[in-house]
């Protein structure tokens, strides 16, 4: 698998780059803009990049142009959706491998094309070479609930919410307080998701994994989850009782698991459930929101200035959201 | 209010059972001063009234004078704290507010009484401040920032929209949490609060639209920047008119209007002493002081982002 960093808050690009996204020949990663320099100058294995221009203002353009042609590190390719450079070839005879002006970006862009880009310099290796029969990207079926049937396997948005449950109640309070806390928790929990057609699923210690039907994009869902963490001291104060402010943690992914109803879900064999339970329990740290790579690109790009890169776990990036400071 | 001659009868067989005449008489003397049931039962003085026409004479009264919730809320105050140092239990009390509740009101029981139900209707005052009376309530003034700038770039079109979907986001968030619109231009207005816990409802829809804008900034606005705006919080007592001028013209809704000029910041909530002081200390704490204001304490919360990454 070829590794892909693009730089880009911009929607049209994030949309061009879809199929890209859900190809298994590569692994794209989708980085804020705003940390080109840091990314690119600190990861070590072999990548691609690919560089929005639009996403940047037009000193920061000069700047990171003249950035990626002095460095021999990796392999590039510059998209310009607003035909700002004047002279494409010129980039080609500074090192570049592809160039993507606005009208080549107003579908999705092609494997084959971004393949052509990453040999343009390099032949490619005889592992690639293998792969070549391109599976396609992966099959999304757009569900609702109405159209789910028990035992079949459909595509879900995986969210994992756990409340961060205070130490002095986990270690010292009784079962039967943990236990309003718990009731107080998924009444709130239901309240939200409820709305956005969300079914609490399998129930954790402090928590619950939530499904969502998938019905084309995550956006609305990261939206939701943001404003759980920006809404922690309103909903302290009028879902709860206990004059503190409550925090949560949240992981969110997206993936494909057969479907049993809720209390049947013991014998469930899905890469997808145990990765986000991984990602959910091992991963994410107290009061965060962590999601993946795979719906990254659904971020409303006014919002992308608010993750930022949390490494990698089990094999896919992971971003994390800059949480809201409360005293 | 309308009451029902189910509820009357109820009313009237609750008094007379749960009282004698001597205390009805008590009790409709705490709403008609100088109540007296001779003269209006017609009964004369040397005779005893039977408990049942004493009862349903007193409910008349009652509700010709349009004093019928203040009645029932009286009789819940009474089951609570008893009357002329007795206790006293009154039957059909559910009854009653299984009625009062079908005809579109509820017991707020943080102000002891009852108000309109806001999924039926929403008035100015609740459906409850009589006018003339003074009442304390929780205002909270919200105002776009640059307001003539915005006007002056954007075609009337882009502004009109921008304007109408900050006026949905105010208005959902104040009105879940019984907020009232009492004046609104357009760039702006004031909303009362008044039932319930009065000042967290207005810092907590402060807060809520402080969220809400900045989501709206980055995800919807048609602008090409952000739609700033400023927040302020005031609470103090008003007399109660039904002149939505004279409304705006009260002592602490004068005092909102001040602070929003003088001491309000962009994309900010400033609340005053009083409001601050009303609060939980987790919520309380969120707020730092302004050191502008002379004599008077104001205190801001803005929205803060951890720093580092």
């Amino acid at each position: 698998m070829t590794n892909i960093y693009l730089f880009s808050k911009n929607r049209k690009i994030l949309q061009a780059f879809k199929k890209i996204q859900k190809s298994r020949t590569f692994a794209l990663s989708i980085y804020n803009p705003k940390h080109y320099k840091h990314i690119l100058s600190r990861d070590q294995d072999l990548f691609f990049t690919y560089l929005d221009l639009s996403s940047y203002t037009p000193a920061e353009k000069k700047k990171l142009i003249s950035y990626v042609t002095r460095q021999q590190k990796f392999d590039y390719g510059i998209l310009d959706p607003e035909t700002w450079v004047k002279d494409p070839a010129a980039l080609f005879h500074k090192g570049a491998s592809d160039y993507i002006p606005g009208r080549a970006l107003s579908g999705e862009l092609s494997t084959k094309r971004i393949k052509s880009a990453i040999g343009f310099y390099f032949m490619e290796s005889a592992e690639d070479k293998e792969e070549d029969t391109d599976p396609g990207p992966v099959e999304i079926h757009e569900t609702t609930w109405e159209t789910i049937v028990e035992g079949n396997s459909y595509t879900f948005i995986l969210m994992f919410i756990e409340i961060d449950m205070i130490k002095d109640w986990a270690s010292h309070s009784g079962k039967s307080h943990i236990n309003d806390v718990m009731d107080h928790f998924y009444h709130h929990l239901e309240k939200v998701i409820t709305p956005l057609h969300g079914r609490i699923w399998i129930r954790t210690e402090y928590g619950a994994l939530i499904l969502f039907p998938f019905s084309g994009s995550t956006g609305h869902i990261i939206i939701e989850c943001f404003k759980l963490q920006l809404n922690k001291i309103i909903s302290s104060a009028e879902e709860y009782p206990y004059k503190t402010i409550l925090s949560y943690k949240i992981a969110l992914d997206i993936g494909t698991t057969q479907y049993l109803t809720r209390g049947n879900t013991g014998n469930i064999i899905s890469d997808s459930v145990n990765y986000i339970f991984h990602l959910g329990h091992q991963y994410t740290p107290k009061g965060n929101f962590y999601l993946t790579n795979r719906i990254y690109a659904d971020i409303p790009p006014g919002l992308l200035d608010y993750f930022t890169s949390a490494g990698n776990f089990q094999g896919k990036t992971i971003h994390r959201m800059i949480l809201p400071k409360f005293t | 209010m309308e009451t029902s001659r189910k509820v009357q009868l109820l009313c009237s067989k609750a008094l007379s059972e749960a009282m004698d005449v001597r205390t009805m008489c008590h009790v409709a003397r705490r709403l008609i001063p100088g109540y007296d049931i001779y003269q209006e039962t017609g009964f004369p003085e040397s005779f005893a009234i039977p408990n049942r026409d004493a009862a349903d004479t007193i409910i008349r009264n009652i509700i010709q004078k349009d004093l019928f919730l203040t009645f029932v809320e009286t009789l819940l105050r009474i089951e609570k704290e008893g009357i002329m140092s007795r206790v006293v239990q009154i039957p059909y009390l559910n009854d009653i507010l299984k009625e009062i509740y079908n005809s579109g009101y509820l017991y707020d029981s943080e102000n002891q009484m009852f108000v309109e139900n806001p999924r039926v209707r929403k008035t100015r005052n609740w459906g409850t401040l009589q006018d003339g009376e003074t009442y304390t309530l929780a205002f909270l003034g919200i105002d776009i920032i640059d307001n003539t700038g915005i006007v002056r770039k954007y075609p009337g079109e882009t502004v009109e929209r921008t304007y109408t979907e900050f006026s949905y986001i105010v208005q959902n968030i104040t009105e879940k949490r019984d907020g009232r619109l009492w004046a609104w231009e357009g760039d702006g207005g004031v909303i009362a609060f008044f039932l319930g816990n009065k000042y967290l409802n207005a810092v907590l829809s402060a807060f809520e639209i402080v969220n809400q804008m900045f989501l709206y900034n980055r995800t919807l606005c048609s602008l090409k920047e952000h739609l700033h705006f400023r927040i302020s919080i005031h609470s103090g007592e008003c007399e109660y008119t039904a002149n939505k001028e004279m409304l705006t013209q009260s002592e602490p809704v004068k005092h909102l209007m001040e602070m929003e000029k003088n001491f309000s910041d962009t994309d900010t909530v400033c609340i005053s002493f009083s409001v601050k002081m009303m609060l939980d200390e987790y919520i309380s704490r969120q707020f730092s002081p302004l050191k502008k204001g002379g004599k008077n304490r104001y205190f801001q919360y803005r929205l803060g982002w951890e720093t580092n990454d």
